[in-house]
């Protein structure tokens, strides 16, 4: 019943994933078991043994200074870790393969009329999809997503000129079954 | 210029080259920069006398030409030509390497660099001969035009250029209805951007009839057209962003030849493409990190003493976190493009600490409004980084200043400033470091980025925000006889529509958008067109923002160039779409039913729909015109029908030549409201 129900949703919503000269994927009913793994369910199952439950509040002490963010222990403890953590696709008019970005917050980049000055707030996260799925682009996929993964802290440069602070790399084996994909 | 534009005008190219030269005899001149119809194909500009390319007496740009040499020769000698006179400046500098892949091997592109226009006005022809291994030549020609000023009298000494980003009729009545009020069909106050001369501007880009911000801003400040998401250069056929045929800046010319300075105001990230209009130079406006370095490296050329809006993540050392400097959206320039027009090479160097070097160069930083307030009363030159990337909007600052939200809180910005206070920041600091005159940018960026995102209240209050520093620009210019305000917008944003008021109260409204019903629930019996619209009448609070944008019989907003959208009518708490707790780190809305918790379908509930009229995810800009309106020493310059680069001159014109100071013939009711008190007739 439940994916009858996110179906239904998810047709309804192909028709709003337009797409500015076709940067922007449609949903397809390949993608449905990806979508559907990463929406947050109604009830969240128990933590995995070894996995930490991380909130976007738990990143940078606040409000912030006058230069740089200052990560909390939380969160650089977490580092290397493996973490579960809830939030929002970030919508974007140009989606990177093999990763999207999670935000506290619903964002859309429209970047082909904002250029690269945002909205995006400092509470984001790249997530990156397994290696076997490293050339797919994610369909933008609406309401509040879990994801479990090993966690990255550290500056550095993303394939879209952007730069993250913090990462998480999906599990391949939970979404291996999914994907649609044989390693 | 994304691909699909850059291999056309390729192709494009190739076509009138193969059409215009025999094929296979000789290099083909596959473009001559700066641009020109005559070039393209047409005849010498003739009786209608438009000229593609025009520039000040004096003002320096770059030539430019791409040869492609026949099959297995290459280009040699190249010289530009005007008016038959060979260009001195020596030797081209060529590139063979670095150019777009679909160029025919061995194409060459030359550069002379910072060319002077001649110094009498003219329209002159433009050449450029290569010769290509064989000892074959071709010679193609353009043109362009040296504009003759006008003007005597008092000289403009400071020019206010002020920017509603996206601002069309539409967004400026919208903001006056719900700041002054209608009553019995007359509007019950003006706003400060009401001002005497008005005229309309044309702001179509060199590719295409709608612009995007970058050339819509750089066009009134370098005089010339440019392709969409470039500032300050002429395209080109190379890789690198910031080596394309630049243009001499209005900014740039009146420092060079006045003394003037330059300060930048913004609402948006400063690396944005309106701030970078004033004075940057690159094909690609979303290179922040080169962008932001190009403002404190090239200072030298603009006097820049006041650069003050969000963007702080360009100016943190890569190692930083919230750092977004990269190398690849760097800048270094060619060492002869350095030299020509004497600026620094640069270097890429995304661990650079430009707030460091930004104060070594003597500029006070601050990064909230309580710093900004307490600068020094000497402050000559001021960098205020108010968030990492665009400032939050009105709506949720003034929210925030109330106590009523948490939304500049959640971006760990909870000390932002508004426009108004900004501007009148950096008026008081340019008064001080600009004796010889200046040249101030302030722009309401967001009334185009919330137009963008269909969100009415914020972009209604945004342009509220900017009329607030409209105020003060025009206090300022009531005691400096020699200052110009010119407001205007680089295009406008959604095809904005007052389209009505709500039939309702502001209770209905809600019950109805909160229990769904679309069309016959929430459009019919609640879209009130002609009369039944009414006059809605919103309270203005003692901060000058309405107390509540969600009154009974609302003003309602409509968008002819809307993406998909779900529309209730209702005020949004949070500034992007939303429908479950958005706070940094709140619990997920467990308990909604699937299909309920879809924050991107913002006021689904409702189940109003509107299907876009356009395939992008957000509203697009438009190709209206936009009104121009001016005030001061030199406003009544300005009226008619105009395009955009025209006000680049009238601009030139008023601070060289000066202006007949005489007042415009005064209409009733078109003196300018003060920010507080009653509004008073200017004498």
């Amino acid at each position: 019943m439940r994916c009858r129900l996110l179906l239904l949703v998810l047709v309804g919503f192909n028709g709003l994933a337009s797409a500015h000269e076709g940067a922007v994927k449609s949903l397809t009913a390949a993608d449905l078991p990806l979508v559907e793994h990463l929406r947050a369910p109604q009830v969240p199952p128990p933590l995995p043994r070894g996995t930490s439950s991380l909130r976007f509040a738990q990143f940078f002490h606040t409000p912030a200074g006058p230069r740089g963010l200052e990560p909390t222990d939380a969160l650089l403890g977490l580092n290397g870790r493996r973490v579960r953590l809830f939030g929002y696709m970030v919508r974007s008019d140009a989606p990177q393969p093999g990763a999207f970005q999670l935000s506290s917050l619903p964002v859309t980049l429209a970047e082909q009329a904002d250029g690269a000055a945002d909205d995006l707030p400092s509470t984001v996260v790249t997530v990156r999809l397994p290696e076997p799925l490293a050339g797919r682009v994610v369909p933008f996929v609406p309401g509040i997503l879990m994801v479990e993964g090993e966690l990255g802290v550290g500056d550095r440069d993303e394939p879209d000129g952007r730069r993250s602070l913090v990462r998480l790399q999906l599990d391949w084996p939970a979404l291996a079954a999914v994907s649609g994909v044989v390693k | 210029m994304n691909f699909r534009q850059s291999f056309g005008q390729v192709l494009g190219l190739l076509a009138l080259g193969c059409a215009t030269f025999p094929v296979a005899a000789a290099p083909k001149v596959l473009r001559l920069t700066p641009p020109s119809y005559l070039f393209s194909g047409a005849e010498r500009a003739g009786s209608d006398g438009i000229m593609l390319a025009r520039f000040l007496p004096g003002q320096y740009f770059d030539l430019q030409a791409t040869l492609a040499p026949d099959a297995g020769q290459t280009i040699g000698a190249v010289q530009f030509f005007v008016d038959a006179k060979p260009v001195a400046g020596g030797k081209a500098e060529t590139a063979t390497t670095g150019l777009w892949k679909e160029l025919p091997p061995g194409t060459t592109v030359a550069s002379l660099r910072g060319i002077e226009a001649p110094a009498k006005p003219g329209d002159y022809l433009l050449e450029v001969e290569a010769t290509q291994s064989d000892g074959q030549t071709v010679r193609a020609a353009g043109e362009f035009r040296v504009e003759a000023l006008q003007g005597t009298g008092s000289k403009v000494r400071k020019v206010i250029f002020m920017l509603g980003d996206g601002m069309g009729s539409a967004q400026r009545t919208g903001a006056r209805i719900m700041l002054r009020g209608v009553d019995q069909g007359k509007s019950r106050g003006k706003l400060a951007m009401d001002m005497p001369n008005t005229a309309f501007v044309n702001t179509s880009s060199l590719d295409g009839i709608i612009t995007d911000s970058a050339p819509g801003m750089s066009s009134y400040f370098t005089g010339n057209k440019h392709r969409n998401e470039t500032v300050g250069v002429f395209p080109d056929d190379t890789n690198d962003a910031f080596d394309n045929p630049r243009i001499e800046y209005l900014t740039a010319y009146l420092h060079r030849k006045l003394g003037f300075r330059l300060g930048v105001v913004t609402t948006a990230d400063v690396e944005d493409a309106t701030p970078a209009g004033t004075s940057i130079h690159t094909e690609k406006r979303r290179y922040g990190t080169g962008i932001v370095d190009q403002f404190l490296d090239e200072s030298s050329r603009t006097g820049l003493a006041v650069l003050m809006g969000g963007g702080r993540r360009w100016f943190l050392p890569a190692a930083t976190p919230g750092s977004g400097r990269t190398r690849d959206r760097d800048m270094q320039l060619s060492p002869a493009h350095a030299a020509a027009w004497g600026v620094p090479e640069g270097a890429l160097d995304p661990e650079r600490d430009l707030i460091g070097d930004f104060t070594k160069a003597g500029f006070h930083y601050v990064s909230n409004a309580t710093e900004m307030a307490a600068l020094p009363a000497d402050t000559t030159q001021v960098l205020g980084l108010f968030a990492y990337s665009n400032m939050n909007v009105a709506l949720d600052k003034i929210a925030g200043r109330r106590g009523t939200s948490t939304v500049v809180a959640d971006y760990g910005l909870p000390d932002q400033p508004m426009l108004d206070e900004m501007t009148r920041t950096a008026l008081s600091v340019m008064d001080r470091a600009a004796p010889k005159g200046f040249v101030l940018l302030v722009e309401g960026a967001s009334i185009d980025k919330q137009a963008h995102a269909m969100d009415s209240e914020r972009w209604l209050l945004e342009t509220i925000e900017f009329d607030r520093a409209v105020a003060i620009v025009r206090a300022y210019a009531a005691q400096h006889p020699d200052t110009l305000v010119v407001v205007t917008a680089d295009h406008e944003t959604a095809g904005v529509s007052l389209i009505g008021g709500s039939r309702v109260s502001a209770a209905e409204l809600a019950k109805r958008a909160a229990k769904g019903g679309g069309e016959a629930f929430l459009r019919d019996g609640v879209v009130g067109t002609y009369e039944q619209a009414r006059f809605p009448h919103y309270r203005i609070a003692p901060d000058g923002f309405p107390e509540t944008t969600e009154i009974d019989g609302k003003l309602l907003v409509g968008y002819g160039a809307n993406a998909d959208r779900y529309e209730d009518w209702v005020t949004n708490s949070r500034p992007l779409p939303e429908s479950g707790p958005v706070s940094p780190g709140a619990a997920p809305n467990y308990g909604v039913p699937p299909g309920q918790d879809r924050p991107d379908l913002r006021d689904s509930q409702g189940g109003l729909f509107f299907l876009g009229q356009v395939p992008d995810s957000v509203a697009t800009h438009t190709a209206t015109d936009v009104p121009l309106t001016a005030d001061g020493l030199g406003g009544n310059l300005f009226h008619g029908v105009l395009d955009n680069t025209d006000v680049f001159f009238k601009i030139a014109s008023a601070t060289l030549l000066g202006v007949d100071p005489t007042p415009p013939v005064a209409v009733a009711g078109q003196a300018p409201v003060p920010v507080k008190g009653k509004a008073k007739r200017t004498k």
